[in-house]
């Protein structure tokens, strides 16, 4: 069992060969960071997979809370708000594969799962912005291997009705939980 | 307007209680949660009122009459009798309450074999005089050419929320002076939107006109006729703000195209702001979400979103409510996509964290 707590969450991993804080600040830790690039919140191995876990904005959704539009300038701000968290999203991966491609780390295809605040048909529309850009497949046919496999944006309810071996929860050590997500 | 709605052992309903928003309310719900029903169980309650301001003296049984023959009519019962309305399996009475703003209230009881339904307070149901307006999901500007008669005549497969909406539209237009400055403004736009206007001669007949042309109204598209719907009913004062009852509306969605579908939560947002009451049931996540992105609780807006659902152990029909997009439960729209995250998931993963 591999268990993984950041930014407010514990991920547990029944069957992973390893999964860590893939962004760890903490320089005593030896998966410590250490370079000038962005990089998503988690990463896990499988055996025949990496899964690149990025959360993102738990504490404070009001950033991207579309229920305060009311004017034409706050559309455009949340949906340049949007536009911001796709690229964000997508900047995060591919630093992230630099990154593993330099410790020799991308032997395995990789999938990249981001977990969101918003409602399933919200992160259907990212999701398939987000394929687009990353991105995913073989896009080139000068490619041998794909940088994505696949990606999926969701959020942590419909994480844990899909991969009930790998349950998140709000970590104890959260300011603002209010217990299990 | 209407705020509060309770029904038992009334059709699908075996109890179930709604407290409606005095602005904009959104049902959701799968097929067969009863929406329909609901929505023309409180016009029809609405409109009892009114049936009695349209004759002096209404005498109780006057008005138990011509309630009666609003819901056969609105209902469509097989044997056109009150009876098979009630809730399947029960012997209990089917009793219909609702309370209305700014005063007025209503029961109506009625047994299997009642001839009538049976009014418990209709001196204070008759202090309710605002009259309800009904657009059902099929556009009627293509077919409304005689239509009444056809009704009056014939036992069409309509229900009476087609007569009502084809008589309100056949009204003359209000004096210019005495139209809402925000039904002016939403007639403007929707002509906007459509590129030209509907004309009404009298009679049904329904033409559409740009600055040059007239056309006629079914060469319009679809979706186009049913906002004309809506201008139309602006145009003769059947819905004023701040005058008329409730506006009804059911599947405001069918054929209209999303960009449209977001213009329409906008008008219907700028009326409710000044005062009418708007009662939607929807299938569509758009129009869904249009109205939860545009309301702005700054300018006072209101809306609740009431999800209709089936208990899982009773199979009863029961409803909740919220105010908060994000806490509707269950939401059968956002599920909708969820299953097909679902999908592309299970294809991707297979089996793994299972």
């Amino acid at each position: 069992m591999k268990v993984v707590e950041t930014d407010g969450f514990v991920f547990r991993f029944e069957d992973a060969i390893d999964a860590f804080v893939f962004d760890e600040q903490d320089k005593s830790k030896p998966t410590f960071h250490g370079a000038p690039m962005k990089g998503v919140d988690i990463v896990v191995e499988l055996e025949d997979k990496y899964l690149y876990i990025e959360l993102k904005d738990y504490d404070d959704p009001s950033i991207y809370d579309i229920s305060k539009i009311s004017t034409e300038d706050d559309e455009k701000a949340i949906q340049d708000g949007f536009t911001w968290l796709k690229r964000y999203l997508k900047y995060k991966f591919r630093d992230t594969y630099l990154y593993r491609h330099a410790e020799g780390k991308v032997e395995k295809p990789v999938v990249y799962f981001c977990l969101t605040t918003f409602d399933n048909a919200l992160n259907s529309i990212m999701q398939k912005q987000l394929k687009k850009e990353l991105p995913v497949g073989k896009v080139s046919p000068r490619w041998v291997k794909a940088i994505a496999k696949s990606c999926f944006v969701m959020n942590p309810q419909k994480w844990n009705e899909n991969f009930p071996r790998w349950p998140v929860t709000r970590s104890e050590n959260d300011p603002g939980s209010g217990g299990n997500e | 307007m209407i705020t509060r709605l309770s029904l038992k052992n009334f059709t699908a309903f075996s109890d179930l209680s709604i407290a409606f928003s005095r602005k904009i309310n959104v049902i959701i719900g799968e097929n067969s949660t009863g929406k329909t029903q609901l929505l023309k169980a409180a016009y029809a309650l609405c409109s009892g009122g009114p049936l009695a301001k349209k004759k002096s003296n209404t005498e109780k049984s006057e008005l138990e009459t011509s309630l009666t023959e609003k819901f056969l009519r609105l209902f469509m019962p097989l044997d056109e009798k009150l009876g098979k309305m009630r809730y399947h399996g029960v012997t209990e009475n089917a009793q219909l309450d609702a309370d209305f703003d700014p005063s007025g209230k209503v029961t109506a009881t009625f047994h299997t074999n009642s001839k009538s339904v049976t009014l418990h307070n209709e001196s204070e149901y008759t202090q309710y005089q605002a009259e309800p307006v009904f657009i059902p999901t099929k556009e009627v500007l293509s077919f409304m050419k005689g239509f009444n008669s056809l009704y009056e005549k014939y036992g069409l497969s309509f229900d009476q929320t087609y007569q009502d909406i084809c008589l309100l539209l056949d009204l003359p237009e209000v004096r210019p002076e005495t139209l809402h400055e925000k039904s002016k403004w939403a007639i403007e736009t929707i002509e906007d939107i459509c590129g030209g206007r509907f004309v009404f001669y009298g009679g049904g007949k329904v033409t559409f006109k740009t600055k040059n042309v007239e056309y006629s109204a079914n060469s319009m598209a679809e979706g186009f006729r049913k906002a004309g719907i809506l201008s139309r009913l602006l145009e003769t004062g059947a819905i004023q703000p701040g005058k008329s009852g409730p506006l009804f509306w059911d599947e405001p969605e069918s054929n209209l195209n999303p960009k449209l579908l977001k213009q329409l939560a906008q008008i219907l947002i700028e009326l409710s702001r000044n005062g009418q009451q708007i009662i939607i049931a929807t299938h569509d996540y758009v129009l869904l979400k249009s109205f939860s992105l545009l309301i702005n609780k700054e300018k006072d807006d209101h809306i609740k979103f009431h999800s209709l659902y089936r208990d899982e152990k009773t199979q009863e029909i029961k409803v909740a409510s919220t105010e908060d997009y994000l806490e509707i439960a269950p939401n059968p729209i956002d599920d909708a996509f969820g299953d097909l995250i679902n999908q592309e998931i299970k294809n991707e993963m297979g089996d793994l964290g299972k």
